[in-house]
């Protein structure tokens, strides 16, 4: 990233990276905390932890790694060590859900509630499966490649498609276990 | 549920509140980024103050003790601050962060290493920052008592400061040993959780 640069036209340099990423993959970010945490202050705050983690770590980026898969690890590692920090666990996990998306003017509301429903189980249930199933699960839902979740997670490509199967099942059974009341 | 069509539209449905501009992101993570730098300093700065002012306040005491016990119990208290410092510049306080572009499995297992070499850390300080003090105060103390018991003056009234001084190095001990690594046993017990524990 500029290595002959003087540090001024760096720090601009670096700024303008920053905003340039941080822009190109802010509702991503938000999905991303909302896999994390239910609570939108909470999100909100993870998000902006994110940002400032990203901050630090721009002047070490050199390329190696694809630019979205540098930032998903980034803000994976992050969000991972936020969870474990968190005191108030079991406060934060009966907070208000995720808000949803506002009907469309062409859908009826009853499909609405219905998508917001299956919206609310299903982040629900990525947040309670393992880091590891949490982590590969949301960068599949990013639309992340096989050999990018790979550069991510640091698991095998055959690893990560056989737990992707795994993980579905698991999904399928939150949900239902959600939906017939016999869940959290 | 749940095709991978329908698991999508799900997941991208997701209300994302109004989008925060860039430039605005950029100004908040700078602040939090330099705010973390600055605890990290402005505490280790803190502790090296207090820990010089100990030295001076305690080569002054040596050099008024009334005799040699006291004397070389109060020196050992001078020397400890100078050692306390010498430890917090070598060794630091806290374990530096694993870096945050590693993949998932090495952060993972980084952070686990630095859960680890902090609770280390903690359980150690009692020999590193409590105890060389707290012998100087100890002889320090029976200098003070030998001196008053030579004056034919009693010697109980030095135990109080004596008791003042162990109350707060055993709250000191607590706070680290027992009160720290706790709540770090707890974060690394949730880590292996995260990482391991299917809770669907």
């Amino acid at each position: 990233m500029a290595e002959n640069a003087g540090q001024e036209p760096r720090a601009a340099f670096l700024r303008g990276a920053f905003v340039r990423i941080y822009e190109q993959y802010a509702p991503a970010l938000e999905r991303l905390a909302g896999a994390y945490t239910a609570a939108r202050e909470d999100r909100e705050d993870l998000v902006q932890e994110i940002a400032a983690a990203l901050w630090r770590a721009l002047p070490g980026y050199r390329a190696e790694a694809s630019e979205r898969t540098w930032l998903y690890r980034i803000a994976h590692n992050v969000a991972i060590s936020a969870t474990v920090k968190q005191r108030k666990r079991e406060k934060r996990e009966v907070a208000p859900e995720l808000p949803l998306e506002l009907p469309s003017a062409g859908s009826s509301a009853e499909q609405n509630l219905l998508a917001e429903e299956k919206r609310s189980m299903l982040f629900a249930a990525v947040r309670d499966l393992a880091a590891v199933d949490r982590q590969i699960t949301v960068l599949h839902l990013e639309g992340l490649s096989g050999a990018e979740i790979q550069a991510v997670t640091g698991l095998a490509e055959g690893a990560v498609a056989t737990r992707l199967t795994r993980i579905r099942e698991k999904l399928r059974q939150a949900i239902r276990a959600r939906e017939t009341g016999d869940g959290r | 549920m749940a095709d991978r069509d329908e698991l999508d539209q799900l997941w991208r449905g997701q209300a994302t509140g109004p989008p925060r501009k860039g430039e605005d992101m950029l100004t908040i993570a700078m602040e939090r980024a330099n705010r973390f730098d600055h605890k990290i300093k402005a505490r280790n700065l803190r502790e090296c103050l207090a820990a010089l002012l100990l030295t001076a306040l305690y080569t002054f005491i040596a050099w008024k003790s009334p005799n040699a016990l006291s004397r070389a119990g109060h020196l050992l208290v001078a020397a400890s601050g100078l050692w306390i410092v010498f430890c917090m510049l070598r060794y630091g306080r806290e374990a530096p962060p694993p870096a945050v572009d590693r993949s998932l499995a090495d952060y993972q297992q980084a952070l686990l290493r630095k859960y680890d070499y902090q609770i280390r850390l903690l359980k150690n300080v009692k020999y590193w920052y409590l105890l060389p003090p707290y012998l100087g105060l100890l002889l320090g103390s029976a200098g003070i008592v030998t001196a008053n018991q030579a004056q034919g003056l009693p010697g109980w009234p030095q135990l109080i400061p004596l008791a003042i001084y162990t109350a707060m190095f055993g709250g000191l001990w607590w706070l680290n040993e027992v009160y720290a690594v706790s709540a770090l046993q707890r974060e690394r017990t949730r880590l292996l959780e995260e990482m391991n524990g299917a809770t669907v």
